[in-house]
Order: C-alpha cells, then sequence, then structure tokens
C-alpha cells in the first residue's frame, strides 16, 4: 500500500493545488477535511472526482464519504479495497 | 455636515511590481507580472490554500494581503468589501468549460467561476462580515467600487470599507475572441482601505471624494489603470488628486494628510 | 417638505410560470413549473422558461422592455442597474470557429452595455452587480443608496439568469441539486432546483401615495465562512436582516410575513430556520419560499423574488410553499402548503448567495 499511499499524496497536492505544503509534509493520519490543509467540501468533491478519474472508485453516500475522507490512510484503504480489478 | 473619510492604507499589483507603504518591491526574475505572485510575497504564514486561488481570485486576495500585512486586521462585521472587477472570471469560465469537456466537471473551478468568488476568499480569510459589492461592469468598476464603499461609509452601514479593484486574465485566454473590444488585458490589483476610524499604523489621509456622471460618448478606455496616478501619491506620502473620465464616471479623489 | 420614499414604480418578469400576474396566479393556486430532467445531460429536475428563446438575454430584454414603459423617463437622472449571478453565457457553450456566436461575451458587463443601450441610451451610469444568488438584492440596495444620494432620480434595475450546461453541471458537481424537486423546508428536502428568470424595475424616489409599495430598508453582509455553504450558524443572515429593519427604522414585531429564500437545500433551510427563530425571538412570522414553484433563479431570482413579493404584499397573501408537506427544521417556521393570508403591510425579503453573501429587503405598503 506504500506506493498507493506516497502516489496519492501527490496526487491531492496537485488536484487542490495546495500550496506551502510537500509530500513529506503530509501527516497522512491526520483529518483531511477541516484539518491543517484548509480543505473545505468543495476540496473533497474535487477528491471525488479525483477518485473516479484516476482509479474508476466511486463514493455512494455521504456517511461513507466522511468515513472515506477521515485521513490520506483511510482513503488509500478504501481504493484498494474498491478499485475494480484489472 | 457629513463625517470625514479617511484612506488608511493602500496596496497595488501592478506590471512593474508590488506597492504598498512598505515600499515598491519589483518583480523577481521568473515572475510574469502580478500573475506569478508568490505566497510568500503577501502573506507571513504559511497558507495551503493560496496555490488554488484562480487568477482573478489570486491578485485581488494578494492586494486585500499585502495592505494588511503592514495595515493590521479588520475582522469584523464593521468593516465590509467592495470589488470591481470588469473581466469577471473570465479565465476560470474557459478553465471549467474544458473540464466539463473532459467528462469531469471540476467543483473546485466552478465555485471560482462567479465574479464574486474573489470576494469570498478575502472575506473568509480576514473575517470581514459587513456589506458587500461585487461590481463587474464594462469599465470603471474599481471607480464604482470606490464610489460604493465611501457612500457605504457616509451611511453609517460599515466604519470601514476594503476597495479591491482588480482585472485579471490569463496569458492562454488575452487573444479569446470571447473577450469584448473594451476588455483590457494587463493584469493588475488594487487595495484600499477606506475608513471612518483612523488606525495608529494607517496612512492618516483625509479622503474627499467626487462621482459624477460619466460621458457615454468617450472613447477613452483606460482600463482600470486610473488608480495608478493615486498608488504614486500614497507612495510619496503625498497629497493630490486624481481625475478619471469614463463612461459611467467623472470626477475625482482627493487625499490631504490629517496633521 | 413631504417625505421622499423609494417607489417600486413599474415591473416585470419572466419567469418559468410566465409573465408576472401569470406567476403570481399560479404561485397562489400551488401550480408548480418544475419539470423531471435530464436538462443538459444532468439527471435532475428544473424549472425552464415556457419559451426556450427567453435563454437568450435579447429576447428577453425585448420582452421586457414591451411592458415597462420606460419611454418618458429622462436618461440624465437614471441609473441602470444590471444584476445576474451568470447572466447569459451561451457564447461560452457554443464557443468554437464551426458555432454560432451568441452576441454577447460571457463577461456581465457587455451583457449589462448591450440591456442599457436598449432600454436606456444616453443613461450617464450603467452598473453591473454580480453578487452570485443575492445579486438581485444587492442591487436593489445599491439602487437605494444611490437615489437617496441624490444623483439619480430614477434606477432600473434589470435581472437576468439562464438554466445551461455550464450552470447544471456545475450545480451537479457541487452535489447542490434535487433529482425530483425542490421541496424548500420540508423533511424530506434534498437539493435545490435551477431555474430560470428575467426581470426589470423601475424604482422612483418621490412621495409616496396610498397604495405604493416603497423599499423602506436594505442590508447586506458576509458570512466570512465558506466558499459556497452558507455558515451553520445563520449569524450572517440575521445581521443582514436586522441591517435592513435598522434600515428602515423598523423592528421585527412589525413585519407581518416573511418571503425566504428557502433553496430547499439541507443547510439553506436549517440556517435561514435558525436567523429566523433569533430575529423574531420564536415569534415568526408567516413564510414562503417560491423555488418548489420557480426554481433557484440565481442572481435574477433574488430580484424576480423581490418583485413577486411586492405583489404578495398588495394582496396581503402569500402563496403556497410549493413542494412543501411536513417541516424539516428544528424551529417553528410557519410555511404552508397553503395560501397564507396576513394583515398589517410591511413585508421582509431575504437572499443568500455563493460566497457567504447575505441580503435583506424590507418592502411596506402605504396605507391611507
Amino acid at each position: 500500500m506504500e506506493p498507493l499511499i506516497e502516489r496519492l499524496k501527490s496526487q491531492i497536492i496537485k488536484a487542490l493545488k495546495l500550496s506551502d505544503v510537500s509530500p513529506g509534509d503530509l501527516d497522512i493520519d491526520a483529518p483531511l477535511i477541516g484539518g491543517p490543509l484548509g480543505i473545505d467540501s468543495i476540496d473533497t468533491l474535487e477528491l471525488l472526482v479525483l477518485l473516479e478519474k484516476e482509479y474508476g472508485v466511486t463514493v455512494p453516500d455521504v456517511n461513507t464519504g466522511r468515513k472515506v475522507f477521515a485521513s490520506v490512510r483511510s482513503l488509500a484503504v478504501y481504493i484498494e479495497k474498491n478499485r475494480p480489478q484489472k | 455636515m457629513k463625517e470625514p473619510l479617511f484612506l488608511d492604507a493602500f496596496a497595488a499589483l501592478l506590471p512593474s511590481g508590488m506597492y504598498s507603504s512598505r515600499g515598491f518591491v519589483p518583480w523577481q526574475s521568473g515572475q510574469d507580472g502580478p500573475r506569478d505572485v508568490s505566497r510568500e510575497q503577501v502573506l507571513d504564514k504559511p497558507y495551503p490554500g493560496f496555490g488554488k486561488l484562480h487568477i482573478a481570485d489570486r491578485l485581488s486576495f494578494a492586494a486585500a494581503a499585502l495592505l494588511f500585512s503592514h495595515y493590521g486586521s479588520c475582522a469584523g462585521d464593521e468593516t465590509g468589501i467592495t470589488l470591481g472587477i470588469p473581466a469577471g472570471s473570465f479565465s476560470a469560465d474557459l478553465l471549467y468549460m474544458d473540464s466539463v469537456e473532459s467528462g469531469f466537471p471540476s467543483p473546485v473551478i466552478f465555485s471560482a467561476t462567479l465574479p464574486s468568488s474573489a470576494l469570498a476568499d478575502i472575506a473568509i480569510y480576514f473575517k470581514i462580515k459587513g456589506p458587500n459589492r461585487v461590481i463587474a461592469g464594462a469599465s470603471g468598476s474599481g471607480l464604482c467600487a470606490f464610489d460604493l464603499a465611501a457612500m457605504m461609509l457616509h451611511r453609517g452601514k460599515a466604519s470601514s470599507m476594503l476597495v479591491v479593484s482588480v482585472n485579471a486574465i490569463e496569458p492562454a485566454h488575452m487573444r479569446s475572441s470571447l473577450l469584448p473590444a473594451y476588455a483590457a488585458v494587463e493584469n493588475r490589483a488594487y487595495a484600499f482601505l477606506l475608513t471612518r476610524k483612523k488606525k495608529e499604523s494607517g496612512l492618516h489621509f483625509c479622503l474627499e471624494t467626487c462621482f459624477g456622471p460619466g460621458e457615454k460618448t468617450l472613447s477613452e478606455r483606460p482600463g482600470e489603470s486610473y488608480f495608478d496616478k493615486l498608488v504614486h501619491l500614497l507612495m510619496e506620502n503625498k497629497n493630490g488628486s486624481i481625475s478619471f473620465a469614463t463612461e459611467d464616471y467623472c470626477g475625482h479623489i482627493s487625499i490631504e494628510k490629517d496633521l | 417638505m413631504p417625505v421622499q420614499s423609494i417607489v417600486l414604480e413599474q415591473s416585470e418578469i419572466i419567469s418559468p410560470l410566465g409573465n408576472l400576474s401569470e406567476t403570481v396566479a399560479d404561485l397562489i393556486d400551488g401550480t408548480s413549473a418544475i419539470v423531471p430532467g435530464p436538462f443538459f445531460g444532468v439527471p435532475v429536475s428544473c424549472a425552464p422558461f415556457q419559451d426556450e428563446r427567453c435563454r437568450h438575454l435579447d429576447f428577453a430584454a425585448s420582452l421586457l422592455q414591451q411592458a415597462v414603459d420606460l419611454k418618458n423617463l429622462d436618461p440624465a437622472s437614471t441609473v441602470f442597474i444590471f444584476c445576474c449571478a451568470k447572466g447569459d453565457i451561451s457564447a461560452l457553450e457554443n464557443r468554437g470557429p464551426d458555432k454560432n456566436q451568441s452576441h454577447f461575451s460571457p463577461l456581465p458587463g457587455s451583457q449589462a452595455q448591450y440591456v442599457q443601450n436598449m432600454l436606456i441610451p444616453g443613461c450617464p451610469r450603467t452598473i453591473t452587480i454580480s453578487n452570485a444568488c443575492a445579486s438581485g438584492a444587492i442591487a436593489v440596495e445599491t439602487a437605494k443608496e444611490l437615489l437617496e444620494g441624490g444623483a439619480f432620480t430614477h434606477a432600473v434595475v434589470f435581472g437576468f439568469d439562464a438554466i445551461s450546461r455550464f450552470v447544471a453541471t456545475g450545480f451537479s458537481s457541487l452535489s447542490a441539486l434535487s433529482r425530483a424537486g425542490a421541496r424548500p423546508f420540508d423533511a424530506a428536502r434534498d437539493g435545490l432546483t435551477l431555474g430560470e428568470g428575467a426581470c426589470m424595475v423601475l424604482l422612483t424616489k418621490r412621495t409616496p401615495y396610498a397604495g405604493d409599495i416603497c423599499i423602506p430598508g436594505t442590508g447586506s453582509s458576509n458570512d466570512a465562512n465558506h466558499r459556497t455553504g452558507p455558515s451553520r450558524t445563520g449569524d450572517g443572515l440575521l445581521r443582514a436582516a436586522r441591517a435592513a429593519l435598522t434600515d428602515a427604522r423598523t423592528i421585527a414585531s412589525e413585519i407581518s410575513a416573511v418571503k425566504c429564500h428557502g433553496t430547499a437545500t439541507a443547510y439553506n433551510d436549517a440556517m435561514e430556520a435558525k436567523a429566523l427563530d433569533i430575529l423574531f425571538e420564536k415569534n415568526i412570522p408567516v413564510c414562503c419560499s417560491v423555488k418548489g414553484a420557480i426554481g433557484h433563479t440565481s442572481g435574477a431570482g433574488s430580484l424576480l423574488e423581490i418583485i413577486l413579493a411586492a405583489e404578495f404584499l398588495k394582496r396581503h397573501v402569500l402563496p403556497p410553499t410549493a413542494g412543501f408537506s411536513s417541516l424539516g427544521v428544528e424551529e417553528t417556521v410557519p410555511v404552508s402548503s397553503e395560501p397564507q393570508a396576513f394583515d398589517r403591510n410591511t413585508l421582509l425579503c431575504l437572499s443568500a448567495g455563493f460566497g457567504g453573501i447575505n441580503a435583506a429587503v424590507v418592502l411596506r405598503e402605504l396605507m391611507p
């Protein structure tokens, strides 16, 4: 899962155009939304687009979404579990 | 008898560089004018949200940040904002349509396609909660923003008003056939703090404004650069007056040190 | 010297239910203009113009020009204010060398210039207000300030917003849209329904006569909280409402009815209910939202709804809130699926927009 987490960190920073943040700075267990990165609910929706585009994964409802986006690690776990197998 | 108004702080991001009461700072090599302003140049603290600001939002935000960096906070419901933005959110519009055509409409870009999103970013970061107006007219939007701000102060609707005037289009979009003839393509952003209550850290210029009706037959299009002369007066800390004549406004803005 | 007021002289709208008198009649009757989708490829319901040609600003403006008589207006003493969230952006949708070009650049200023030249050639000031979904109310506030300031005697305020692929996909990407149709304040509400609208009002500063609808107060504020969602406490909307009441020298208990923003999103209606509860100290007068019938007509909508509210005030009745059946907010907000009559003569209009913008307008009928 390490390579996925590393790739995800870069993708999140790129998709949300986060400045003053490098992949090394990202704490994969820190809250993603409303945490130190200043990610709000619109950024979350943008991450949903990223999930679909890069990994073919969707989130069925808001409650699942809250758990999925709790941290970078929980996002990676969700992708691993739900991505379409090649 | 109208209560006196003051122009207490300013900042500007112009093709030549950045202007504020801290002095003039030219763009660094590699920076293509205001569009390349970096977070460090206007804000002391890291701000991860700076990078995602689209050009109109970024220039407006940077001008406001530069102003507050030497003036101090004006947070609260006694401070409002007026924003003049003739090019609207033009670049964000084109980028959003690209995302729609790619099959993945972007929520982040869409929320930047309202001209008012530039105002929102400033209000959120600097906690400005008072009355607000976004003026997206063909010409004189910045003048309108200034006029309406002064009016609101005279009527007691706020005790301070941040006036932002910005023209922002990405270089890639400057030749678009969708841009009307009136559109200026130089990127620039100004911020002025108008107030009934001066701050210790402020410039303390008494402000007098006269905004008369415009002349629709005028063909001169100053492209939102009419504030340049005001910026130069402020940089030199000098009393003086700027006059302007556009399709919607003819008049002057005068400043005089309050001794 | 008799006291002068800002008077609503004439107005006309093009809404998803038709012109002003058609819309008022249908609203009071409980008719809704919301129809199932898809629209522009998005699987949601919308409230579209009855005549698709109205999506073009020039067509809509020419219809409104026929309905509101501006010929005797002295242009020199008139200010023209154009308001929209996005306006007519058909040029964006049709871009490309092989497609038809619209008359207008997507820049609001270009559209404002066109309409001003058509309606009031030679008027010495055109202002374009683009404060997201509160544009109309903010435009009215601006008009009032300019008229009271003495520079102008008349203000023509014109609003226009249309549904497009741009707007439909955008709101859909924000998960803001209801699938089946907006249900303001209802327990089962699931989002807003896009509508479209064009409207125009002539405001004059003069001595009012009995029966005139005047605008004694306006107010605006910013939540300073989130790029699109409202503040959860309703604090910003409350401050805008209080500012309008102060401007009108009116206290909350004099308000007999409220035309709410009522978009039918989970957050807006909850926030608005909190603001109303505090403003009226738990004794909220009758309320309605028209967005379950004509949809959320965006920036133009907040002007269109002020014009409608003036009609409700003249008739002393709020229309039923289409889409509403059982209250889905914590506070006791008197919204109804039936018409609600009210006495006295003062009504409050509320609007909110993306970017935390809140605006309130007080309307008053001058009694004999």
